[in-house]
C-alpha cells in the first residue's frame, strides 16, 4: 500500500512537472493571447481587476499544474492497489485505472461542464457549479466502474466482443448526457474553431497527464518490485 | 499481474489491518488542514494566481 502509495506520488510528480511545463510554455501564453482577443470584444470580467500580474499568474498556474499531478498521482497510486484485483488487462492494468480516472475526473463533469474557452462567461454561480461537477465527478466514477467491471465479466462468460460492447454501454449514456445537458457557457467573442481548438487541447493535455502517469506508475511498480506486495509481512523493508 | 488470487474486499481488508486508525485519522486531518489553508489563500490572490491552471486543466470555473 505504502509502496503504491509512492511509486503514485512519484510518477505524478514526474507527469505534474511535465503538465506544469506544458502550462507554462503552451497554455498561459494561448490563454493570455485569447483573453486579449476577446476583451477587444468588449465586456470582458477579467478586465476589471487582475489582482495579480500575467507572469505570476503563469508561475502559479505551472506549479498548480505540478501540484495536481502529484494530487492526482497519490490517489492513482492507493486507487491502483485497492482495485488492482478487479483491474482487466494484465500488464495494461495501470493504462485502464488512468482511462476511469480520466473519464471521472474530468470527462463526466465535463458532459455538463465543458472546459471555458478564455472570453467565455458561465451562466450560472459557482454555487451551483460546485456541487454540480463535484456530482458528475461521482457519476463519472460509477460510469467508469460499471463500464470496467462489465468488460471483466461480460468477457469472462462471452468473450471480448460482448465485453466491450457491455463497456461501450455506459459511455454511451455518457455521451446522451453530454447532448442532453443544457448549456452552461455565453458569449464567446471568439470563434467557434478556436474554441473547439481549445477545448480539445484542454482534453487532450489531461489524457496526457493521466498516460504519463500510467506509464511512470507502472516503471515504479515495476521496479519496486512485487514479491512482498501482499505478503504477510509488509515490513519486511522496515517502512509501512 | 502479481497476485491473481486476492480480491479487491481483501485489499481493503489489508489496508484495514496495515494502517493503524491513529495513522490515518493524522493524515486525514493534515490533509483536511492544508486543504482549509489553501481555502483561505484562495481569496483572493491565490485563486487569481491559479487562473491560467483552471483554464488549461478545463476546472469549473473560469
Amino acid at each position: 500500500m505504502i509502496d503504491r502509495l509512492r511509486s503514485g506520488v512519484a510518477a505524478g510528480a514526474l507527469a505534474g512537472l511535465a503538465y506544469g511545463l506544458f502550462t507554462w510554455v503552451v497554455v498561459s501564453p494561448l490563454i493570455h493571447h485569447l483573453e486579449h482577443l476577446a476583451s477587444h470584444g468588449g465586456d470582458h470580467a477579467h478586465d476589471a481587476a487582475p489582482a495579480v500580474s500575467e507572469t505570476a499568474t503563469a508561475v502559479v498556474s505551472a506549479g498548480g499544474g505540478v501540484l495536481w499531478g502529484v494530487l492526482l498521482g497519490a490517489a492513482f497510486g492507493v486507487a491502483y492497489h485497492l482495485f488492482e484485483p478487479a483491474l482487466p488487462g494484465g500488464t495494461l492494468k495501470p493504462y485502464v485505472l488512468a482511462g476511469a480516472g480520466f473519464l471521472t475526473v474530468s470527462v463526466a463533469p465535463w458532459t455538463v461542464l465543458p472546459p471555458a474557452t478564455p472570453g467565455m462567461e458561465p451562466l450560472y454561480g459557482s454555487s451551483l457549479r460546485v456541487p454540480l461537477y463535484l456530482g458528475l465527478v461521482g457519476i463519472g466514477g460509477l460510469v467508469a466502474a460499471t463500464s470496467v467491471l462489465g468488460y471483466a465479466r461480460a468477457s469472462r462468460t462471452r468473450g471480448r466482443g460482448t465485453g466491450a460492447f457491455v463497456a461501450l454501454l455506459p459511455l454511451v449514456a455518457l455521451g446522451i448526457l453530454s447532448i442532453a445537458a443544457p448549456p452552461t457557457l455565453t458569449g464567446g467573442a471568439a470563434p467557434a474553431g478556436v474554441s473547439a481548438a481549445f477545448r480539445w487541447l484542454v482534453g487532450f493535455s489531461q489524457a496526457g497527464l493521466w498516460a504519463l502517469i500510467a506509464v511512470a506508475f507502472s516503471r515504479f511498480d515495476r521496479r519496486v518490485g512485487r514479491p512482498d506486495a501482499n505478503s504477510p509481512t509488509p515490513t519486511a523493508r522496515g517502512i509501512d | 499481474m502479481s497476485t491473481n488470487t486476492d480480491t479487491v474486499a481483501d485489499r481493503f481488508a489489508a489496508a484495514g489491518a496495515q494502517i493503524d486508525p491513529l495513522t490515518a485519522l493524522t493524515a486525514l486531518a493534515l490533509a483536511a488542514a492544508l486543504g482549509f489553508t489553501l481555502l483561505f489563500l484562495q481569496e483572493p490572490l491565490a485563486h487569481d494566481a491559479l487562473h491560467d491552471f483552471r483554464h488549461g486543466a478545463g476546472i469549473i470555473c473560469h
